[in-house]
C-alpha cells in the first residue's frame, strides 16, 4: 500500500521517521505580558503516514490552533513542525504558501468553496495555482468515488451542504498531498452526509494511502479515525488508538469531567 | 434611531472615508467654480470700474459702451470728435475727456512687431485731467504732447524699454512713427486689455495713430453742485451729439453698465465651468449611491437585528437617511473649503491653457457656500434613498442566517431593467439618427444631443447585463498572461454585475465625453487638412494684421518672384447684396482652380468675372435669386451700386469660402479702401521649400506687420490650438474621472472587507500574498477597462454622429478615429485601475490566514 502511495507523491522526501506531520514542543502565545494566553503549551505529537488521526478536546483546548500551526496557516511562537521532513517554522510566507498548495489538503467546516467557481474549478484550484493538471486516471477515480460526476459544472450555491463537502474532499485529495487537514468537516452536515464524508476520509486513508488529520468535537466522527489525540488547555492529554465511543468519552471525561457531564 | 445612525457612521469611518473624498471633490469643484467665477467677475468689474471713477456723465456711440480691447474693433462706431469741445464749453462741465482705444502696433528694439497672445498692441488716449485718468503711472509722466508716448510696464520690462528711449509705432497708414518714452504705467491687474501691449498718447495723437474717426467715449466731470441727471440733460441738448444714435449715461448708470459688462464677460465662462463641475458632482453621486448600496448589503445582519429588537421599517429607512445627511453635511462642508483651494487651481489651469483669466483676490460669496453645500446634501441624501429602501426590505430572520453581502453571487439583472434599458437605448439611437438626418445644423445638434443622452442612460441601465460578458471577454488576455489569479479576478469582477456596473458607470461618463471630444477634434484636424488639400491647396500665405492690408507693391513684388508659381491676392470684406449684409471675398483670377477649388453646385468658380457673382448654395434661397438672375450690390461705405449676374453656386465648405465671391475688380469698385488681406502662393515646381520660403521672407522682410505662413505652419497652429482645447476639456473632466477611480478603489475596498474569509481560504489553498494582490489588481483593472471601453464605444459613436452631422450640413468633414490615442486611454484606464487597487490589495494581503478563516 505505502509503496503505491509513494509513487503518487512525487517530490516528497517523506520522513524516515514514518511521520507525515511531526510537531515538537509547539508553543503558541496570543498577546503579551499579563494578558498573554498560551493556546499551545508545548505540544509534541506525530501523525503517521497513511494514518487517520482525530484531534479532540473541549472548546478552547487549542485544537484549532494546533491544526493551524501544523498546516502552516499560523506561525508557532516556539517549537518545530515538520511536514514530509520540511521544517515549517523556518519558511517564509511565500514558501509556506507554496508548501500548502502542493503538500497539504484542506477541508473546513463551512465556507470551503469559492462561490464564483464551479465545482470542477474549485477542485482544480490548488493545482491550477501551481500550474499543474491531475492525471486523468486519478481525477476519474476521485470524482467517481465521491460521486461528483453530475455536479462538476454547478456552482457551490447550487449544491447541498453534503455535496459541497464532497467537493471540498475532492479538492483536498486531488493534489495527492502529504496530509489532509480537516477542521470539523462534518460540523455543518446532517448525520447521513456526515457519515458519507467520514466514510470517504477513511477510504482515502485505507485504500489510497492518504494521511488525514481531523479536528472534531464529535465523538462519532472521532471514532471513524484510527487514532484520537486529546488536547486540553494547550497540552496533550491522551492518545487513544482504535477509538470506540466508550474509550473516547472516557478520555474526554478525564480531561474535563464537569463539561462533558454538562453534555458538551 | 438618530443615535444608531451616528454610531454607524462612527463605526464605519474607514469605509466612509473614500466615498467622502468623492463628495468632497464633487462639491469642491462646484464651489471652486462658483468662487472662481465670482472672483474673475469682481476682477473684471474692478478694472472696468476704473473708467467710471470721477465720471458724472458719459457719451458713447450707438451700440453703447465698449470697455475692452477684446471687443470687436471692426465696424466700430465712434462719437463725433467735434463734440468734445462743445462738451467742454458747457457751463456745468468741469472737464471732459475723449477716450480712444485702437490698434497701435509697437516695434521692439530689433524692429519686430510686439505680439502678445498673437495680438499686436493697442493705443489709448491719456487724459489731460488726471481725475478722469484710469492708469497708474509707475514712473515718468503722462504723454501731453505730440511725440510723447507712455507704455505698459510688462512690455517695457520684457522688451527692455526705459524712460527716454525711442519707441516706434506703426500708425494707421502703415507708416512707422518714432515717439519719446515719457511714462510707464501698470496694467497688470487690468482686465480691459487681454494681456496686450498698451501704449498711451495725448488725445489728438491717439486719434491719429489709431486711425479712429472719433471717440469711443466722452467722459465728463461736472462742476460741484451739478447733478448727474442735470448734466446728462444738458449733454443731450447739444446739437452736435443729437441724432447720431449716441448713448448717454450718468456716472451711476455707467457703473451699473460696467458691472453688467463684467457679468457678461464672465457668466458664459462660468456656465461652461459649471457644466463640468456638475458632471463631477453627478459622478460622485453615483459613487456615493453605490457605497450606500454596498453598505446596506453588508449590514444586512445588523439591520435585521435592529428589526428583531423592534425597529420599524420607517425607523430603518430614517436611520439610513440620517446617516446620509450627516455624512453629506460633513463631506460637503469640507468640499466647500477644498473648493477655495480648487478655485486657485482652476485659475492656474486656465492661465496655463492660454486663457487670460487672472483673479486679483478670491471672492467668497455666502451663496457659493449655500449652493455647493446644498447640492452636496441633495446628492448624498438623494443617493441614499434607494439603498435606504433596500434596507427596509431586510427581514428580521436574516439576523440569524444572513451571509455577508457579496459572499452570495447575486441574481441576474431584472427583466424590467433590461426592458427599460433596451427601450431607452434604442429610442435614443433612433432620436439621434433622426437628428443626424436633419438639415438644420443647430436643430440637428440639439436632437442628436438628446438622443445621445437617452442612449447613454439606456446603456447605463443595461450595464449589469453588459458587464458580465464584457468582463469575461476582457479577462481573456490577463487570463492568458497571469493564469489562475487573473481567472479568479475575472470571476470576481463578474460576480456582482450590478455593483460593477454602478462602479464603472461613473468612469464611463467621463471617458465618453473625453472620447467624444477626442474624436471630434481629430476629425476637425483631418477635415481641415483635407479641406486645404482639396479646396485651398496653397503652399504659403502672406497675411496682414486685422484691419490692415498687404500693400500693393508687396503683392507685385511677390508676383515677380521666379521661385513662385501662382500668386493670388485675396480680398475679404462686407458688402450689401439685395439689401442684406454679406461677407464677400475676391481672388485674383490666377487663383481659380489652383488656389481655390470650392465644391461647386452649379457653374464654375472661373465664371466669376467682373459683372458676375458666385454664391453659397444656401444664399440662393435666402436672397431669393437663382442662377442667371441678377442681384444688386453696394459697398460698405455706400457709393454706386453694381448689378451682378449670378453665375455659379458652391457648398459652404466649412472653412474659408465666404457667402459671396466676386471679381477683384468689382470688389475694388465696391470698397476701394480695402486692400488684400492675404496673398496665397503656390511655389514654382522644382523649387525647394527652403528656397521658396526664403524668397518670400526676403520680399516681405521690410514690412513688420506681415506674417508668412506655410501650410505646415497653418496645420501646426490649428493642431496646437485644437490640442490645447482638448487638453482643457480633458483637464476639466479629469476631476470627474478621478472621482470615478476613487469609486473603483472604494468598491474594491468594501468588497475586500466582505471577502475576508474567501481571501483567507484562497491563501490556505496556496494563493501567495503577491498572487492575492495581483488578483485584486486585475479585478480593479478589469473594472476600469470595462468603464473606459464602454465610454470609448459610446463617445466614439457620439463623436461619429456629430462629425456626420457637420459633414452633412457643410459638405466637409471626415471622421478620424485616433486609434492610438484611444488605446492610450484604455491602457491609462487599466493602469489607473491597478493604482486604485493598491491600498485595498495591501490591506487584503496583510490579513493573517488563520484568524480570517475562523471568523464567522
Amino acid at each position: 500500500m505505502s509503496a503505491i502511495t509513494r509513487t503518487f507523491r512525487e517530490g516528497s522526501e517523506s520522513a524516515s521517521s514514518g511521520y507525515a506531520v511531526l510537531a515538537r514542543d509547539l508553543v503558541k502565545t496570543y498577546g503579551s505580558g499579563a494578558t498573554a494566553v498560551r493556546a499551545l503549551d508545548g505540544v509534541t505529537v506525530g501523525f503517521g503516514q497513511g494514518e487517520f488521526t482525530a484531534i479532540m478536546g473541549p472548546s478552547g483546548s487549542g485544537k484549532s490552533t494546533l491544526m493551524h500551526c501544523l498546516a502552516g496557516l499560523d506561525t508557532a511562537t516556539a517549537g518545530s513542525v515538520q511536514i514530509g521532513g520540511v521544517e515549517l517554522t523556518k519558511l517564509n510566507d511565500k514558501a509556506l504558501t507554496l508548501l500548502r498548495r502542493r503538500r497539504i489538503g484542506f477541508i473546513f467546516q463551512s465556507f470551503n468553496l469559492l462561490p464564483t467557481l464551479t465545482a470542477e474549478q474549485n477542485i482544480l484550484l490548488p493545482l491550477d495555482l501551481a500550474g499543474l493538471k491531475p492525471p486523468k486516471q486519478w481525477w476519474d477515480q476521485v470524482i467517481g468515488v465521491l460521486d461528483l460526476g453530475g455536479r462538476l459544472k454547478h456552482r457551490p450555491g447550487e449544491l447541498s451542504g453534503g455535496q459541497q463537502q464532497r467537493v471540498a474532499c475532492a479538492r483536498a485529495l486531488m493534489s495527492r498531498p502529504e496530509v489532509v487537514f480537516a477542521d470539523e468537516p462534518t460540523g455543518n452536515l446532517d448525520s447521513r452526509s456526515g457519515a458519507e464524508v467520514l466514510a470517504f476520509l477513511r477510504m482515502s486513508v485505507h485504500e489510497l494511502g492518504q494521511t488525514v488529520v481531523m479536528v472534531t468535537h464529535d465523538t462519532t466522527a472521532a471514532c471513524a479515525a484510527d487514532r484520537v489525540v486529546f488536547l486540553a488547555d494547550g497540552i496533550m492529554r491522551g492518545d487513544v488508538a482504535s477509538p470506540t465511543p466508550d474509550s473516547v468519552t472516557a478520555q474526554l471525561r478525564m480531561i474535563r469531567p464537569d463539561r462533558v457531564a454538562a453534555g458538551e | 434611531m438618530f443615535k444608531t445612525a451616528l454610531a454607524n457612521l462612527r463605526a464605519h469611518k474607514a469605509r466612509m472615508l473614500l466615498s467622502s473624498i468623492t463628495v468632497l471633490l464633487g462639491v469642491g469643484f462646484v464651489a471652486g467654480t462658483l468662487i472662481f467665477t465670482a472672483s474673475i467677475k469682481e476682477s473684471f468689474f474692478d478694472s472696468f470700474a476704473r473708467q467710471a471713477k470721477n465720471v458724472d456723465a458719459a457719451v458713447t456711440p450707438a451700440g453703447g459702451l465698449q470697455v475692452s480691447s477684446i471687443e470687436n474693433q471692426q465696424d466700430k462706431k465712434t462719437v463725433n470728435p467735434a463734440a468734445l469741445d462743445a462738451v467742454r464749453n458747457l457751463p456745468d462741465v468741469a472737464s471732459a475727456e475723449g477716450r480712444v482705444l485702437g490698434p497701435a502696433p509697437v516695434l521692439d528694439k530689433t524692429g519686430k512687431v510686439v505680439k502678445e497672445n498673437g495680438n499686436t498692441g493697442v493705443g489709448v488716449a491719456f487724459p489731460t485731467d488726471a481725475k478722469l485718468g484710469y492708469f497708474d503711472l509707475s514712473s515718468g509722466h503722462a504723454p501731453t504732447a505730440t511725440g510723447e508716448i507712455a507704455m505698459d510696464q510688462a512690455t517695457a520690462e520684457d522688451r527692455h524699454f526705459a524712460l527716454g528711449d525711442a519707441v516706434t509705432v506703426i500708425d494707421h497708414g502703415d507708416q512707422p512713427e518714432s515717439f519719446h518714452l515719457v511714462g510707464i504705467f501698470d496694467t497688470s491687474t487690468d482686465k480691459t486689455y487681454a494681456g496686450e501691449t498698451v501704449v498711451g498718447f495725448d488725445t489728438p495723437t491717439a486719434l491719429r495713430v489709431t486711425g479712429s474717426a472719433g471717440y469711443d467715449q466722452i467722459a465728463v466731470r461736472a462742476k460741484s453742485g451739478v447733478s448727474q441727471d442735470h448734466l446728462v440733460t444738458e449733454l443731450k441738448d447739444l446739437p452736435v451729439l443729437d441724432g447720431s444714435g449716441d448713448t448717454f449715461y450718468t456716472g451711476a448708470q455707467l457703473t451699473t453698465e460696467l458691472a453688467s459688462k463684467a457679468t457678461g464677460y464672465t457668466s458664459g465662462f462660468g456656465t461652461f465651468l459649471l457644466v463640468f463641475a456638475i458632471i463631477a458632482a453627478l459622478v460622485s453621486a453615483l459613487v456615493i449611491q453605490n457605497t450606500f448600496q454596498i453598505l446596506v448589503a453588508q449590514r444586512a445582519r445588523e439591520l435585521a437585528l435592529l428589526r428583531c429588537v423592534g425597529a420599524t421599517r420607517r425607523q430603518v429607512f430614517g436611520s439610513t437617511l440620517i446617516e446620509a445627511f450627516v455624512f453629506g453635511a460633513l463631506a460637503s462642508a469640507a468640499g466647500f473649503f477644498a473648493g477655495i483651494g480648487l478655485s486657485m487651481g482652476l485659475s492656474a489651469l486656465l492661465n496655463a491653457a492660454g486663457l487670460n483669466m487672472p483673479t486679483d483676490h478670491l471672492v467668497i460669496d455666502p451663496s457659493a457656500a449655500l449652493y455647493s453645500i446644498g447640492l452636496g446634501l441633495l446628492l448624498t441624501v438623494g443617493s441614499a434613498v434607494l439603498p435606504a429602501r433596500a434596507a427596509t426590505r431586510v427581514a428580521p430572520v436574516q439576523a440569524l442566517s444572513a451571509q455577508l453581502g457579496e459572499t452570495r453571487v447575486t441574481r441576474k439583472a431584472g427583466r424590467v431593467r433590461v426592458g427599460i434599458g433596451l427601450l431607452l437605448a434604442l429610442a435614443g439611437i433612433a432620436v439621434g439618427y433622426a437628428g443626424m438626418q436633419t438639415q438644420d445644423r443647430s436643430r440637428g445638434f440639439m436632437v442628436l444631443t438628446l438622443g445621445a443622452m437617452v442612449t447613454f442612460i439606456g446603456v447605463l441601465a443595461l450595464g449589469p447585463v453588459i458587464a458580465s460578458p464584457v468582463i469575461r471577454v476582457l479577462g481573456w488576455l490577463p487570463g492568458k498572461a497571469f493564469g489562475p489569479t487573473a481567472r479568479l479576478a475575472t470571476a470576481n469582477a463578474g460576480r456582482n454585475p450590478r455593483r460593477v456596473a454602478a462602479t464603472t458607470a461613473a468612469l464611463t461618463i467621463g471617458i465618453t465625453l473625453v472620447t467624444m471630444f477626442t474624436v471630434v477634434t481629430a476629425s476637425i484636424k483631418a477635415s481641415a487638412t483635407d479641406s486645404i488639400k482639396e479646396h485651398f491647396p496653397f503652399d504659403y500665405q502672406v497675411v496682414s494684421e486685422p484691419d490692415r492690408s498687404v500693400p500693393a507693391d508687396t503683392v507685385a513684388k511677390l508676383k515677380a518672384l521666379p521661385e513662385l508659381g501662382t500668386v493670388a491676392a485675396e480680398y475679404d470684406g462686407k458688402i450689401t447684396l439685395n439689401g442684406s449684409s454679406e461677407r464677400a471675398g475676391a481672388i485674383d483670377a490666377a487663383g481659380y482652380h489652383t488656389l481655390i477649388n470650392p465644391i461647386m453646385k452649379q457653374g464654375s468658380i472661373s465664371d466669376v468675372v467682373p459683372g458676375t457673382v458666385a454664391l453659397q448654395d444656401s444664399q440662393l434661397t435666402s436672397l431669393h435669386t437663382a442662377i442667371g438672375q441678377t442681384v444688386t450690390a453696394t459697398g460698405p461705405n455706400g457709393g454706386p451700386a453694381l448689378t451682378l449676374k449670378v453665375v455659379a453656386s458652391y457648398q459652404d465648405s466649412g472653412i474659408g469660402m465666404p457667402e459671396t465671391t466676386i471679381s477683384v475688380a468689382d470688389f475694388q469698385h465696391l470698397d476701394p479702401s480695402q486692400g488684400p488681406d492675404t496673398v496665397s502662393v503656390l511655389a514654382e515646381s522644382g523649387v525647394t521649400l527652403a528656397a521658396s520660403r526664403a524668397a518670400i521672407e526676403a520680399a516681405v522682410a521690410d514690412d513688420p506687420l506681415l506674417t508668412v505662413n506655410s501650410v505646415a505652419d497653418y496645420k501646426n497652429q490649428l493642431n496646437t490650438s485644437l490640442n490645447q482645447i482638448l487638453a482643457m476639456f480633458t483637464a476639466m473632466l479629469g476631476l470627474a474621472i478621478l472621482i470615478a477611480l476613487i469609486g473603483i478603489a472604494n468598491t474594491l475596498s468594501l468588497s475586500v472587507l466582505e471577502r475576508t474569509r474567501e481571501s483567507a481560504l484562497l491563501r490556505a489553498l496556496g494563493l501567495t500574498r503577491a498572487q492575492l494582490r495581483r488578483m485584486l489588481m486585475v479585478e480593479a483593472m478589469l473594472m476600469a477597462v470595462l468603464g473606459v471601453s464602454l465610454g470609448i464605444v459610446m463617445g466614439g459613436g457620439f463623436g461619429w454622429a456629430l462629425v456626420h452631422l457637420v459633414a452633412k450640413a457643410t459638405g466637409v468633414g471626415s471622421l478620424a478615429i485616433p486609434y492610438a490615442q484611444l488605446l492610450i486611454y484604455v491602457l491609462a484606464g487599466a493602469l489607473a485601475g491597478v493604482l486604485a487597487a493598491v491600498v485595498p490589495a495591501r490591506r487584503a494581503a496583510r490579513q493573517t490566514v488563520a484568524t480570517a478563516i475562523t471568523e464567522a
